[in-house]
C-alpha cells in the first residue's frame, strides 16, 4: 500500500484539508453571491450527516450564505404512532413483541392501556423484546414457538434484512411483522416542495444519504434532483467528505447543473445492490405511507406483497392504520424539525422538558434524530481550528 | 438506524456470517454476495449491506470512533482494538489491500462536467 493512500483516513479529518476546501466554498460562495444568489440551502436526509454536521462544526465553516438544514433522515422518528400504538396493545395482550433499541423509548402520540412507549409497556408487564437485529428475533421465535411481532421500521438500508429472511422461507409462522418502512427519496422531494409551498427560502441542493444509497444507488437522486432541477451529491460520513460534497454542488449551482454526482465512491455506485434491490422487489410493494409530522406521501413506503401478506401482523390481527388524525404530541415542534422548517433550539421544549435522558418528541428519542444531535454534540475542535485560521470568527 | 459499522468476516455459512468487531462477535445476515472469510463489510442493524477494504474500514472506524463512544462506552475498547489492528495489518507488508471478491461495479462517479 502506498503511504499516500495509507494516510487517506487522518486525511478525511486533516485541518489543513478542512481548510482548503472550506476556502474553496467561500470562494464558490461569492462567486454565486456576485451572480445575483444570495443564499444557498442544501438539505441533509440522514441522521449520521447531521451528526457529522453538528459534531464536527461544519456549519461554523460555511459563509454566511450557504445554510445546512437537516431533512427527514430519521427512521425511528418518522414512525407513524399508530405503530407504536399498536405494538404496545399486542404487548401488553402477551404477544412478543421484538424492536431494536432505537424505537423502544419511542413515544405514541396517546397512550394505551397507560403506556406510551414499548418500554413502558414492558414495565406493566408487556411482552417486549430489544433484538440486535431481524436476525436475532427470527432465532428466537422460531425456538420459542410464541406468538410474536418485529416492529419492522427503517429506510432502505434496513429493508434487505426483513426480505433476504423471509424470501428464504426462514421466519417462522408465528413471526408477524408490523411494518414501518420508509422510501427516503419521495420524503425528500415531499420536504423539498413544502419550502416553496411556505413561501420559504428553496432548497438549492441534496446532500444524498450514504448508506441509504448503498442500497438504492446514486440514480433515484439523480431522477429527483433532474425533476427538481436541482444538484444533488451521495456524500460520505467524514467531515472533509460533507465540504467536499458541499463545494460539489456549489459548482454544480453555479454551472447550472441538475443531477446526482457520487462523492462516497467507497461504498455507493450508481445502480446500487442489485441483490438488496431484488429482493425487496420481491417480497415488498410500494405504498403511498404515512410518516409522522410530515402526513402521507405517495409511494414513500414498503409493505408485504404476494405471498408474504401472510406476514403482516395488521392482517393478522385485524391492526387499523389510523392516518388521517394529527401525529404530533402537543407543544412539541418535532413535525417542523424533521422537515427542516425549524431548528431543534427553536422548539420551546427543547433541553428543558425534552432531553436525552428523558426525551418528550419522536426526535430526540433516537440518536439520530436531530433534537438529539443537537442536544448530545456541540460544536466540534476541528471547525473551531480551521475557522479561527480563516477569520470566520468561529 | 442508518449507522454502518465496519466488521471483520470470521467466517460465512449461507446468507449468515459470523463477523467480529474489534473482538464483539456477532451473526449477522449478508445481502452482498461473493464475501469471504477475512473481507471487511459494513454491518447495518445485523445485516452486512456493502464491502469495503480495510484502508476504508479504518476510516469508517476512525471517523464513528466518538460517536459510538458517547452512545455506549463499553464499545469504545472493542472499536479501539479493531482500529489497532487494522492499523498495524495495513503496515503488515504481505497483508496485500485486502480488496474484496466482490467489486463494485464502475460507476459514473463525482465528474463534474
Amino acid at each position: 500500500m502506498q503511504p499516500a493512500e495509507r494516510d487517506l483516513s487522518s486525511l478525511l479529518r486533516s485541518e489543513e484539508l478542512a481548510q482548503r476546501i472550506a476556502k474553496l466554498v467561500h470562494r464558490l460562495a461569492s462567486e454565486l453571491a456576485q451572480r445575483g444568489r444570495k443564499t444557498v440551502k442544501l438539505m441533509n436526509f440522514c441522521g449520521t450527516h447531521e451528526w457529522t454536521t453538528v459534531h464536527y462544526g461544519i456549519r461554523s465553516l460555511m459563509p454566511p450564505t450557504v445554510e445546512l438544514v437537516a431533512g427527514p433522515g430519521c427512521p425511528v422518528c418518522i414512525t407513524p404512532s399508530y405503530c407504536v400504538e399498536n405494538a404496545i396493545e399486542l404487548a401488553l395482550d402477551g404477544v412478543t413483541v421484538y424492536t431494536f433499541g432505537d424505537a423502544y423509548k419511542l413515544p405514541a402520540v396517546r397512550r394505551v392501556r397507560g403506556a406510551r412507549s414499548l418500554a413502558e409497556a414492558k414495565a406493566q408487564g408487556g411482552n417486549v423484546k430489544v433484538v440486535y437485529s431481524f436476525l436475532d428475533a427470527v432465532k428466537h421465535a422460531r425456538a420459542s414457538g410464541r406468538e410474536s411481532v418485529f416492529l419492522a421500521i427503517g429506510f432502505e438500508t434496513t429493508a434487505p434484512s426483513y426480505a433476504l429472511s423471509l424470501s428464504r422461507g426462514d421466519v417462522p409462522s408465528n413471526l408477524k411483522l408490523l411494518t414501518a418502512l420508509r422510501l427516503t427519496p419521495p420524503a425528500a422531494r415531499h420536504a423539498i416542495l413544502a419550502t416553496i409551498e411556505r413561501g420559504l427560502e428553496p432548497v438549492s441542493g441534496i446532500i444524498a444519504p450514504g448508506h441509504v444509497s448503498t442500497i438504492v444507488g446514486a440514480e433515484p437522486w439523480d431522477r429527483l434532483a433532474k425533476e427538481l432541477k436541482l444538484p444533488a451529491v451521495v456524500s460520505g460520513f467524514e467531515p472533509v467528505d460533507l465540504l467536499v460534497s458541499i463545494s460539489i454542488l456549489l459548482e454544480m449551482i453555479l454551472g447550472g447543473v441538475s443531477g446526482a454526482r457520487i462523492e462516497y465512491t467507497r461504498l455507493v455506485t450508481w445502480n446500487g445492490n442489485a441483490l438488496a434491490k431484488k429482493l425487496i422487489g420481491e417480497v415488498f410493494e410500494t405504498v403511498d405511507s404515512h410518516w409522522r409530522g410530515l402526513g402521507l406521501i405517495a409511494a414513500s413506503g414498503l409493505e408485504l406483497g404476494g405471498p408474504y401478506k401472510a406476514y403482516d401482523a395488521y392482517d393478522a390481527y385485524g391492526l387499523k392504520k389510523v392516518e388521517e388524525r394529527e401525529d404530533s404530541l402537543s407543544g412539541c415542534k418535532c413535525p417542523e424539525v424533521i422537515m427542516g422548517l425549524a431548528k431543534p433550539i427553536e422548539c420551546p421544549l427543547f433541553m428543558k422538558v425534552c432531553t436525552p435522558s428523558k426525551p418528550y418528541g419522536p426526535c430526540m428519542v433516537s440518536s439520530e434524530g436531530t433534537c438529539a444531535i443537537w442536544a448530545r454534540f456541540g460544536g466540534g475542535g476541528l471547525a473551531d481550528k480551521v475557522a479561527a485560521t480563516l477569520e470566520l470568527g468561529g | 438506524m442508518c449507522w454502518g459499522v465496519p466488521a471483520k468476516v470470521v467466517e460465512v455459512e449461507g446468507v449468515e456470517a459470523l463477523v467480529d468487531f474489534g473482538g464483539v462477535r456477532r451473526r449477522v445476515l449478508l445481502v452482498v454476495e461473493g464475501v469471504k472469510p477475512g473481507n471487511y463489510v459494513v454491518v447495518h442493524a445485523g445485516t452486512a449491506i456493502g464491502v469495503v477494504n480495510p484502508r476504508e474500514a479504518l476510516d469508517m472506524l476512525e471517523a464513528y470512533r466518538e460517536v459510538i463512544a458517547s452512545l455506549d462506552p463499553s464499545l469504545l475498547e472493542p472499536i479501539d482494538k479493531a482500529i489497532s489492528e487494522l492499523r498495524s495489518s495495513a503496515y503488515h507488508p504481505c497483508s496485500g489491500d485486502g480488496a474484496p471478491a466482490a467489486d463494485k461495479p464502475d460507476t459514473p462517479s463525482a465528474k463534474l462536467d
